[in-house]
């Protein structure tokens, strides 16, 4: 792209170039969202690519898109919700332009990486980590929110865009699945 | 078919509020030592809430205000791109259009180019020298608008 010749800029209205109006909300209001949304969404993310730069990448990236929709939110969960919903949907393309699942050799590294425990606990992460990639996607998803993150069939059916009827059968699936994994038991 | 038992509230709360095994009521623990789809949920419930804890303490996420920071310089990067796409797709055409005009003056003195510098002659080749040109020149025009906008960022 060539560069903006500075009589252009002087064109512009500044009301096309002021970010607080292309946004929803202003810099405090983002920061005090950020402080209780950001770390379990980066969890979120890690968990979902098993990479930490790229979690980095698409945890911007959601804050970016949540940021320019306009959206009229009922409560503090929806937000929250929306904000796991964008993230969603970024993981899975991610997902789908890698055409690939997350290396588990890969994945073992990065918890090495960002966790300073003993061996056993890596271990068994690492154990959680093989059993979790030979979920589907969306079983994952539903777990994570569930157990890990503690939302109600309601949240999820929401991040997950799918009926709330669904989300129990998914669980219960997704659940028995990855338990008898974890038992090393054969599925 | 059961896909829920009514006490895996109760089991996931001992979870969360990590209160297994040591505070957890005997009578609980009976139940889930009975029932196979609350021991589900207390092993995935467990080993889910030990890693996401692990991961959560250990995460070194960008700073609001930076996340804010890159997020303003992209939405401004925006405007300007918005605003510059018609001026650019102006340049663009007035370019190609440019060529087209000039590819015509040399057709049209071509013969006088022709004598001035001992050029050679085109009409040995098996199409006639105004098609040569008219193929150039649509060329030009068609090819040259579609790959600037194909190559560029935009």
């Amino acid at each position: 792209m060539r560069d903006i010749t500075i009589s252009e800029l002087q064109r512009l209205q500044p009301a096309t170039i002021e970010a607080d109006d292309a946004f929803q909300m202003d810099q405090d209001s983002f920061r005090a969202l950020y402080d209780r949304t950001s770390r379990p969404l980066w969890v979120y993310l890690y968990r979902r690519t098993g990479d930490a730069e790229l979690a980095n990448d698409l945890l911007q990236e959601t804050f970016y898109r949540f940021l320019r929709i306009r959206a009229n939110y009922e409560s503090e969960a929806h937000r929250k919700n929306y904000l796991f919903r964008i993230a969603s949907n970024l993981a899975s393309d991610n997902h789908r332009r890698k055409h690939a699942h997350v290396e588990l050799s890969g994945e073992h590294e990065s918890i090495a990486c960002i966790t300073t425990d003993s061996a056993g606990q890596t271990a068994q992460r690492t154990d959680l980590a093989r059993a979790m990639a030979r979920l589907k996607p969306r079983q994952r998803d539903a777990l994570w929110l569930a157990y890990a993150e503690g939302s109600s069939h309601e949240e999820i059916a929401q991040v997950l865009g799918v009926k709330v009827t669904s989300i129990k059968l998914i669980l219960f699936r997704a659940r028995r699945k990855l338990a008898q994994l974890l038992r090393g038991q054969r599925v | 078919m059961k896909i829920q038992c009514a006490r895996e509230n109760e089991v996931l709360e001992i979870v969360s509020c990590g209160r297994w095994p040591e505070h957890c009521p005997v009578e609980l623990q009976t139940h889930i030592g009975e029932c196979s789809m609350c021991r589900d949920v207390l092993d995935v419930a467990l080993a889910l809430h030990e890693d996401r804890n692990a991961v959560h303490s250990n995460a070194n996420i960008p700073s609001a205000d930076l996340v804010w920071w890159r997020a303003e310089l992209r939405a401004r990067q925006e405007a300007l791109r918005t605003v510059s796409r018609p001026i650019t797709l102006a340049e663009t055409f007035g370019a190609a259009a440019g060529i087209g005009v000039a590819l015509a003056m040399a057709k049209s003195a071509w013969p006088w180019l022709k004598t001035s510098f001992a050029l050679p002659d085109l009409s040995v080749f098996s199409f006639s020298q105004a098609g040569l040109a008219i193929a150039i020149a649509v060329a030009v025009l068609v090819i040259a608008p579609l790959a600037y906008l194909a190559l560029s960022d935009e």
